[in-house]
């Protein structure tokens, strides 16, 4: 009956190590594949955009490297802050009769 | 005894109740007195449509403003989100670019001299974008032809978000300057991981970078002399081994 609770326990040590060592594996593995990949919080912004706000930095580049450097300033420049202007203008248009 | 008590307590609730009506009372008719010469109401920027008043508008102009709200909805809704979108990649890259320098570049004995200015410049900069977008976000609070003055407030939108526009501009600055000095301490390779080769990158760099005004006090310090410079790296950005 001794012999038998003994080996139990040495089961359930065998699975709480397993359990702890793929836990940490787990971290380990995630950590390493988020690094480049962060992602930014601004809780300035509101509920309602929040969407919005994670869409923009997903959409941004990984930078793991000098080329991802290359890239990062490439879309950079390519947003295109003119576009808020032609969205001014058009708002503009709509109050223009009244 | 405690019959007696019974009246004073009720007094005393009603005086309670008495000073808070008041005091609403008194701060909408704050509100109120807030008229101009002509007779309308000045649309306050946070003020929502219920304590902006009565329209400004009237017959013809009102059934123009009526036609043309859903639009304007939908477009102020449309441009917060394009902001907002591009507010996030920008965060994100300047997120990364900083994590990659911090946990990569500088691992490997390399060193922006400047690197603190340059980060300080982001952030100062990233809060003129949350100010002026926080500012913007609470003009419209909800449109309405019906209340306060709606073209009044499409305009003050309008330069509130000329504001977020030139302040988001500044903000991509501060984060190509950054990039451009992380880009003199890592050459561009086909691969990527943890920034290797040479200590003097020069001879590798083929950054498409183009340099951007740098906000340091070392000038002698930042990554990229001047605008005339090659987009490799320049010769006082060698990294610190």
């Amino acid at each position: 009956m001794k012999k038998q609770k003994g080996f139990i326990q040495i089961i359930l040590l065998a699975v709480i190590v397993l359990v702890v060592v793929g836990a940490g594996a787990y971290y380990l593995f995630t950590s390493k594949k988020n690094v480049g990949n962060e992602m930014p919080v601004n809780t300035g912004i509101s509920a309602e955009f929040q969407g919005d706000y994670q869409m923009g930095a997903t959409n941004a580049p990984s930078i793991k490297g000098g080329a991802d450097l290359d890239k990062a300033m490439a879309d950079l420049d390519n947003a295109d802050l003119n576009q808020i202007d032609k969205e001014l203008n058009a708002l503009s248009a709509d109050s223009s009769s009244f | 005894m405690k019959l007696k008590a019974l009246p004073v307590v009720l007094v005393l609730l009603f005086g309670l109740f008495a000073t808070s009506v008041l005091a609403v009372s008194e701060r909408s008719a704050a509100v109120r007195k807030n008229v101009t010469g002509t007779g309308t109401l000045i649309a306050t920027a946070s003020a929502t449509p219920k304590v902006r008043g009565k329209s400004n508008l009237i017959g013809a102009r009102l059934k123009a403003c009526e036609a043309k709200a859903n639009g304007i909805t939908k477009k102020l809704a449309q441009l917060t989100k394009l902001v907002v979108k591009m507010e996030g990649t920008f965060d994100a890259i300047a997120l990364r670019v900083e994590n990659f320098y911090e946990t990569k570049v500088v691992p490997s004995g390399k060193s922006l001299p400047n690197y603190s200015n340059l980060v300080a410049d982001i952030a100062a900069k990233k809060a003129l974008v949350d100010a002026a977008l926080t500012k913007a976000q609470s003009l419209p609070g909800g449109f309405s032809c019906t209340e306060g003055d709606p073209k009044g407030l499409l305009k003050d939108y309008r330069t509130e978000m000329q504001a977020v526009k030139q302040a988001l501009g500044d903000y991509r600055k501060s984060i190509r300057n950054l990039i451009v000095g992380v880009h003199t301490l890592v050459p561009t390779t086909t691969g990527t991981g943890t920034p290797e080769g040479s200590a003097t990158p020069a001879a590798t760099t083929t950054s498409s970078a183009t340099p951007t005004a740098i906000p340091t006090s070392t000038p002698s310090a930042s990554p990229v002399a001047s605008p005339a410079t090659t987009p490799t790296v320049s010769p006082t950005a060698s990294p610190t081994i």
